[in-house]
Protein backbone atom coordinates (compact mmCIF):
# COMPACT_ATOMS: atom_id res chain seq x y z
CA UNK A 1 0.00 0.00 0.00
CA UNK A 2 2.74 2.46 0.76
CA UNK A 3 4.77 1.49 -2.60
CA UNK A 4 1.29 2.38 -4.21
CA UNK A 5 1.10 5.43 -2.50
CA UNK A 6 4.59 6.44 -3.28
CA UNK A 7 4.40 5.79 -6.68
CA UNK A 8 0.86 7.92 -7.35
CA UNK A 9 2.72 10.50 -5.45
CA UNK A 10 5.45 10.25 -7.92
CA UNK A 11 3.51 10.33 -11.23
CA UNK A 12 1.40 13.47 -9.75
CA UNK A 13 4.43 15.19 -9.50
CA UNK A 14 5.74 14.19 -13.11
CA UNK A 15 2.00 15.63 -14.72
CA UNK A 16 2.13 18.58 -12.39
CA UNK A 17 5.72 19.28 -13.74
CA UNK A 18 3.70 19.61 -17.37
CA UNK A 19 1.06 21.64 -16.39
CA UNK A 20 0.96 25.45 -15.24
CA UNK A 21 0.88 26.93 -11.65
CA UNK A 22 -1.60 25.38 -9.31
CA UNK A 23 -4.80 27.49 -8.51
CA UNK A 24 -6.28 28.44 -5.61
CA UNK A 25 -8.57 25.28 -4.40
CA UNK A 26 -5.91 22.85 -5.90
CA UNK A 27 -4.92 20.07 -3.76
CA UNK A 28 -1.39 20.80 -2.60
CA UNK A 29 1.62 18.77 -3.80
CA UNK A 30 2.89 16.22 -1.07
CA UNK A 31 6.57 16.53 -0.81
CA UNK A 32 9.59 15.42 1.50
CA UNK A 33 12.41 17.70 2.05
CA UNK A 34 15.87 18.13 3.42
CA UNK A 35 16.01 20.48 5.99
CA UNK A 36 18.82 22.10 7.31
CA UNK A 37 19.22 20.80 10.12
CA UNK A 38 19.66 17.34 7.83
CA UNK A 39 16.42 15.77 8.99
CA UNK A 40 13.67 15.30 5.97
CA UNK A 41 10.59 17.42 6.40
CA UNK A 42 7.28 15.82 4.99
CA UNK A 43 4.02 18.07 4.33
CA UNK A 44 2.34 15.43 6.13
CA UNK A 45 4.41 15.88 9.17
CA UNK A 46 1.83 18.94 9.50
CA UNK A 47 -1.29 17.04 9.44
CA UNK A 48 -2.40 18.36 12.39
CA UNK A 49 -1.95 22.14 11.87
CA UNK A 50 -4.81 24.28 10.43
CA UNK A 51 -2.41 25.20 7.52
CA UNK A 52 1.00 25.71 6.36
CA UNK A 53 2.90 28.99 5.22
CA UNK A 54 4.88 27.49 2.40
CA UNK A 55 7.40 30.27 1.19
CA UNK A 56 9.54 29.45 -2.08
CA UNK A 57 12.75 31.69 -1.16
CA UNK A 58 16.21 31.86 -1.24
CA UNK A 59 20.23 33.38 -0.01
CA UNK A 60 20.95 35.69 -2.50
CA UNK A 61 17.44 37.48 -4.03
CA UNK A 62 17.51 41.04 -2.82
CA UNK A 63 13.37 40.29 -2.46
CA UNK A 64 14.16 37.43 -0.48
CA UNK A 65 16.58 39.38 1.95
CA UNK A 66 13.95 42.39 2.12
CA UNK A 67 11.69 39.82 3.20
CA UNK A 68 13.27 37.56 5.43
CA UNK A 69 12.47 39.51 9.03
CA UNK A 70 8.60 39.55 7.52
CA UNK A 71 8.67 35.87 7.17
CA UNK A 72 10.70 35.42 10.74
CA UNK A 73 7.46 37.81 12.07
CA UNK A 74 4.59 35.85 9.53
CA UNK A 75 5.89 32.36 11.49
CA UNK A 76 6.35 33.84 15.32
CA UNK A 77 2.64 35.31 14.57
CA UNK A 78 0.71 32.18 12.88
CA UNK A 79 2.52 29.41 14.11
CA UNK A 80 1.16 29.27 17.92
CA UNK A 81 -2.33 29.51 15.85
CA UNK A 82 -1.89 26.92 13.58
CA UNK A 83 -0.45 28.54 10.50
CA UNK A 84 3.86 27.54 10.75
CA UNK A 85 6.08 29.00 7.97
CA UNK A 86 7.98 25.87 5.94
CA UNK A 87 10.35 27.86 3.57
CA UNK A 88 11.49 25.28 0.45
CA UNK A 89 14.89 27.19 -1.33
CA UNK A 90 14.30 25.48 -5.25
CA UNK A 91 17.30 27.07 -6.64
CA UNK A 92 20.04 25.16 -8.75
CA UNK A 93 23.51 24.76 -6.83
CA UNK A 94 25.32 25.47 -10.20
CA UNK A 95 23.14 28.32 -11.29
CA UNK A 96 23.14 30.06 -8.29
CA UNK A 97 26.22 29.39 -6.11
CA UNK A 98 24.72 31.56 -3.24
CA UNK A 99 21.85 28.79 -2.55
CA UNK A 100 24.32 25.45 -2.05
CA UNK A 101 22.84 23.25 1.04
CA UNK A 102 25.65 24.76 3.14
CA UNK A 103 25.04 28.36 1.91
CA UNK A 104 21.52 28.23 3.68
CA UNK A 105 22.22 25.91 6.36
CA UNK A 106 24.55 29.55 7.15
CA UNK A 107 22.12 31.66 6.62
CA UNK A 108 19.25 29.67 8.63
CA UNK A 109 21.89 30.13 11.39
CA UNK A 110 23.07 33.91 11.08
CA UNK A 111 18.81 34.25 11.12
CA UNK A 112 17.93 31.99 13.35
CA UNK A 113 14.95 30.75 11.66
CA UNK A 114 12.08 29.50 13.85
CA UNK A 115 10.57 27.56 10.42
CA UNK A 116 12.21 24.51 8.32
CA UNK A 117 14.51 25.95 5.56
CA UNK A 118 14.72 23.26 2.96
CA UNK A 119 16.40 22.15 -0.29
CA UNK A 120 14.30 21.35 -3.15
CA UNK A 121 17.66 19.70 -4.41
CA UNK A 122 15.89 17.95 -7.57
CA UNK A 123 13.90 21.43 -8.10
CA UNK A 124 10.44 18.85 -8.87
CA UNK A 125 8.43 20.51 -6.11
CA UNK A 126 8.85 24.47 -7.18
CA UNK A 127 8.12 23.21 -10.56
CA UNK A 128 4.74 20.92 -9.12
CA UNK A 129 3.64 23.75 -7.81
CA UNK A 130 4.41 26.20 -10.32
CA UNK A 131 6.44 28.56 -8.21
CA UNK A 132 8.32 31.01 -10.69
CA UNK A 133 9.36 33.78 -7.87
CA UNK A 134 11.42 34.22 -4.77
CA UNK A 135 9.55 34.80 -2.59
CA UNK A 136 6.78 33.05 -3.42
CA UNK A 137 3.84 31.76 -1.44
CA UNK A 138 1.48 29.12 -1.11
CA UNK A 139 -0.71 29.31 2.05
CA UNK A 140 -1.99 26.14 2.58
CA UNK A 141 -5.19 25.13 4.11
CA UNK A 142 -5.87 21.89 5.62
CA UNK A 143 -9.02 20.84 4.83
CA UNK A 144 -10.28 17.18 7.00
CA UNK A 145 -6.79 16.30 6.56
CA UNK A 146 -6.07 17.55 2.94
CA UNK A 147 -4.22 20.05 2.42
CA UNK A 148 -5.40 22.75 -0.42
CA UNK A 149 -3.85 25.70 -1.40
CA UNK A 150 -6.18 29.13 -0.62
CA UNK A 151 -3.92 31.52 -1.79
CA UNK A 152 -1.01 32.18 -3.92
CA UNK A 153 1.85 34.84 -4.59
CA UNK A 154 2.95 38.10 -2.79
CA UNK A 155 3.39 38.58 0.77
CA UNK A 156 2.24 42.25 0.95
CA UNK A 157 2.47 45.00 -1.88
CA UNK A 158 5.51 46.90 -0.50
CA UNK A 159 8.90 44.57 -0.35
CA UNK A 160 11.50 47.23 0.01
CA UNK A 161 9.85 48.97 3.06
CA UNK A 162 7.95 47.29 5.35
CA UNK A 163 6.31 50.67 6.72
CA UNK A 164 4.97 51.69 3.82
CA UNK A 165 3.02 48.38 3.14
CA UNK A 166 -0.91 48.86 2.61
CA UNK A 167 -2.01 45.08 1.91
CA UNK A 168 -0.67 42.00 3.88
CA UNK A 169 -2.17 39.50 1.47
CA UNK A 170 -0.80 36.30 3.28
CA UNK A 171 -2.16 38.23 7.04
CA UNK A 172 -5.67 38.45 5.15
CA UNK A 173 -5.58 35.22 3.60
CA UNK A 174 -5.04 33.34 7.21
CA UNK A 175 -7.34 36.22 8.83
CA UNK A 176 -10.09 34.86 6.03
CA UNK A 177 -9.90 31.56 6.13
CA UNK A 178 -9.71 31.46 10.14
CA UNK A 179 -12.97 33.24 9.32
CA UNK A 180 -14.26 30.52 7.45
CA UNK A 181 -13.98 32.31 4.36
CA UNK A 182 -11.98 31.83 0.96
CA UNK A 183 -9.44 34.17 0.44
CA UNK A 184 -9.49 37.73 -1.58
CA UNK A 185 -7.57 38.32 -2.78
CA UNK A 186 -6.84 34.50 -3.64
CA UNK A 187 -3.67 35.08 -6.06
CA UNK A 188 -1.48 38.67 -6.07
CA UNK A 189 1.67 38.42 -8.52
CA UNK A 190 4.48 37.56 -6.36
CA UNK A 191 7.28 40.00 -7.28
CA UNK A 192 10.82 38.90 -6.55
CA UNK A 193 13.49 37.46 -8.69
CA UNK A 194 13.38 34.53 -11.20
CA UNK A 195 13.94 30.68 -9.85
CA UNK A 196 17.34 29.62 -11.02
CA UNK A 197 16.80 26.02 -12.85
CA UNK A 198 19.53 23.71 -13.85
CA UNK A 199 20.77 24.74 -16.99
CA UNK B 1 50.63 80.25 -38.44
CA UNK B 2 49.90 81.93 -34.72
CA UNK B 3 46.07 81.42 -35.74
CA UNK B 4 46.81 77.69 -36.83
CA UNK B 5 48.95 77.17 -33.48
CA UNK B 6 45.86 78.37 -31.50
CA UNK B 7 43.07 76.50 -33.47
CA UNK B 8 45.05 73.06 -32.79
CA UNK B 9 45.56 74.25 -29.24
CA UNK B 10 41.86 74.81 -29.01
CA UNK B 11 41.19 71.63 -30.28
CA UNK B 12 43.84 69.31 -27.50
CA UNK B 13 42.22 71.37 -25.13
CA UNK B 14 38.46 70.79 -26.44
CA UNK B 15 39.24 67.18 -26.83
CA UNK B 16 41.38 66.80 -23.18
CA UNK B 17 37.87 68.31 -21.86
CA UNK B 18 35.54 65.69 -23.61
CA UNK B 19 37.81 63.18 -22.63
CA UNK B 20 37.89 64.33 -18.78
CA UNK B 21 34.00 64.90 -19.35
CA UNK B 22 33.70 61.53 -20.54
CA UNK B 23 35.14 60.26 -18.00
CA UNK B 24 33.78 62.22 -14.45
CA UNK B 25 30.41 62.85 -15.98
CA UNK B 26 28.61 59.82 -15.11
CA UNK B 27 24.41 60.58 -15.46
CA UNK B 28 22.64 61.03 -12.59
CA UNK B 29 19.90 58.06 -12.07
CA UNK B 30 16.43 59.90 -12.49
CA UNK B 31 13.17 58.28 -11.01
CA UNK B 32 9.59 57.29 -12.52
CA UNK B 33 6.62 56.01 -10.46
CA UNK B 34 3.40 54.32 -11.94
CA UNK B 35 2.32 58.10 -13.80
CA UNK B 36 5.58 58.40 -15.17
CA UNK B 37 5.89 55.04 -16.68
CA UNK B 38 2.22 55.44 -17.84
CA UNK B 39 3.63 58.80 -19.99
CA UNK B 40 6.64 57.18 -21.04
CA UNK B 41 4.57 54.16 -22.71
CA UNK B 42 1.61 56.45 -23.88
CA UNK B 43 3.79 58.91 -25.83
CA UNK B 44 3.47 56.76 -29.36
CA UNK B 45 4.87 58.64 -32.07
CA UNK B 46 7.29 57.54 -34.97
CA UNK B 47 10.19 57.23 -32.88
CA UNK B 48 10.48 53.57 -32.34
CA UNK B 49 11.26 53.13 -27.96
CA UNK B 50 12.93 50.58 -26.59
CA UNK B 51 12.45 50.15 -23.14
CA UNK B 52 13.92 48.08 -20.96
CA UNK B 53 13.50 46.44 -17.42
CA UNK B 54 16.69 45.51 -15.48
CA UNK B 55 18.81 45.58 -12.02
CA UNK B 56 22.08 45.14 -10.91
CA UNK B 57 21.36 41.99 -9.28
CA UNK B 58 19.88 40.30 -12.13
CA UNK B 59 22.84 38.49 -14.17
CA UNK B 60 20.91 38.25 -17.36
CA UNK B 61 20.11 41.28 -16.96
CA UNK B 62 23.45 42.60 -17.01
CA UNK B 63 24.93 40.57 -20.01
CA UNK B 64 22.49 41.98 -21.98
CA UNK B 65 22.48 45.76 -21.09
CA UNK B 66 25.56 46.67 -23.36
CA UNK B 67 23.38 45.75 -26.73
CA UNK B 68 20.62 48.79 -25.44
CA UNK B 69 23.56 50.74 -24.30
CA UNK B 70 25.17 50.46 -28.46
CA UNK B 71 21.23 50.91 -29.66
CA UNK B 72 21.45 54.24 -27.95
CA UNK B 73 24.79 55.07 -29.09
CA UNK B 74 23.17 54.89 -32.42
CA UNK B 75 22.47 58.09 -31.91
CA UNK B 76 19.88 57.85 -34.03
CA UNK B 77 16.90 60.90 -33.63
CA UNK B 78 13.95 58.60 -34.27
CA UNK B 79 15.49 55.41 -31.71
CA UNK B 80 14.95 56.18 -28.27
CA UNK B 81 16.27 53.90 -25.23
CA UNK B 82 15.69 53.82 -21.70
CA UNK B 83 16.85 51.57 -19.12
CA UNK B 84 13.99 51.30 -16.04
CA UNK B 85 15.91 49.94 -13.34
CA UNK B 86 14.39 48.02 -10.26
CA UNK B 87 16.75 48.01 -7.64
CA UNK B 88 15.64 49.39 -4.66
CA UNK B 89 15.67 53.27 -4.36
CA UNK B 90 17.59 52.88 -1.45
CA UNK B 91 20.30 50.92 -3.55
CA UNK B 92 20.76 53.62 -6.01
CA UNK B 93 24.01 55.21 -4.48
CA UNK B 94 25.60 52.35 -3.76
CA UNK B 95 25.05 50.11 -6.39
CA UNK B 96 23.73 51.55 -9.52
CA UNK B 97 25.82 54.47 -9.91
CA UNK B 98 28.69 52.76 -8.97
CA UNK B 99 26.96 50.09 -12.30
CA UNK B 100 26.33 52.87 -14.83
CA UNK B 101 30.04 54.19 -13.92
CA UNK B 102 31.72 50.92 -14.70
CA UNK B 103 29.66 50.14 -17.57
CA UNK B 104 30.12 53.31 -18.99
CA UNK B 105 26.01 54.13 -19.57
CA UNK B 106 24.79 56.87 -21.41
CA UNK B 107 21.54 55.62 -21.95
CA UNK B 108 19.07 57.44 -19.79
CA UNK B 109 18.43 55.07 -16.64
CA UNK B 110 15.53 55.41 -14.12
CA UNK B 111 15.02 53.72 -11.01
CA UNK B 112 11.48 52.57 -9.87
CA UNK B 113 9.99 54.24 -7.16
CA UNK B 114 6.81 52.35 -7.20
CA UNK B 115 6.89 49.65 -4.84
CA UNK B 116 3.91 47.79 -5.05
CA UNK B 117 4.69 46.20 -8.56
CA UNK B 118 1.45 44.83 -9.34
CA UNK B 119 0.31 48.60 -10.19
CA UNK B 120 2.57 49.01 -13.33
CA UNK B 121 3.38 45.65 -14.46
CA UNK B 122 0.08 45.16 -16.07
CA UNK B 123 1.34 48.23 -17.66
CA UNK B 124 4.16 47.00 -19.57
CA UNK B 125 2.40 43.97 -21.05
CA UNK B 126 -1.06 41.84 -19.47
CA UNK B 127 1.07 38.77 -19.06
CA UNK B 128 3.79 39.95 -18.10
CA UNK B 129 5.17 37.94 -14.37
CA UNK B 130 7.46 40.75 -13.45
CA UNK B 131 10.24 38.65 -14.50
CA UNK B 132 13.31 40.65 -15.56
CA UNK B 133 14.84 41.00 -18.03
CA UNK B 134 11.64 42.06 -20.02
CA UNK B 135 11.65 44.52 -22.78
CA UNK B 136 9.22 46.66 -24.23
CA UNK B 137 9.52 47.86 -28.04
CA UNK B 138 7.06 49.90 -29.26
CA UNK B 139 6.25 53.14 -31.73
CA UNK B 140 2.80 54.73 -32.76
CA UNK B 141 2.31 51.63 -34.81
CA UNK B 142 2.72 48.59 -32.95
CA UNK B 143 4.41 47.57 -29.60
CA UNK B 144 6.23 44.15 -29.24
CA UNK B 145 7.03 42.98 -25.76
CA UNK B 146 9.94 40.40 -25.11
CA UNK B 147 9.78 38.73 -21.23
CA UNK B 148 13.40 37.26 -21.55
CA UNK B 149 16.71 37.82 -22.02
CA UNK B 150 17.39 39.01 -25.80
CA UNK B 151 20.13 38.34 -28.18
CA UNK B 152 22.05 41.01 -30.09
CA UNK B 153 20.88 39.88 -33.06
CA UNK B 154 17.40 39.29 -32.07
CA UNK B 155 17.42 42.67 -30.56
CA UNK B 156 19.21 44.91 -33.69
CA UNK B 157 16.73 42.72 -35.83
CA UNK B 158 13.56 43.87 -34.20
CA UNK B 159 14.57 47.75 -34.31
CA UNK B 160 15.55 46.55 -37.93
CA UNK B 161 12.26 45.55 -38.49
CA UNK B 162 10.26 48.35 -36.71
CA UNK B 163 12.04 50.92 -38.91
CA UNK B 164 11.09 49.88 -41.98
CA UNK B 165 7.39 49.58 -41.32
Amino acid sequence: MKKLLVSAGFLFVLSATVSAQLAPGDEAVPFTLKNVDGKMVSLSDYDDQKGVILVFTCNPCPFSKAYEQRIIQLHKKFAPSGYPVVAINPNDDVASPDDTFEKMQARAAEKNFPFPYLKDATQEIYKAYGATRTPHVFLLDNENGTFRVAYIGAIDNNAMDERAVSEKYVELAIKALENGNQPDPAQVKAIGCTIKARR
Amino acid sequence: MLSGRFTAMRKVSLLLLMFLSAGSAAQNVGTVDTEGLRALLGNRSDTVCVVNFWATWCSPCVKEIGYFEELHRLDDPLLKVVLVNLDFPDQVEQRVQPFIRAHDLTAPVVNMTEMDYNKWIPLVHEDWSGAIPATLIFNAKESEFIGTEIAREELFEMIHTFNSK
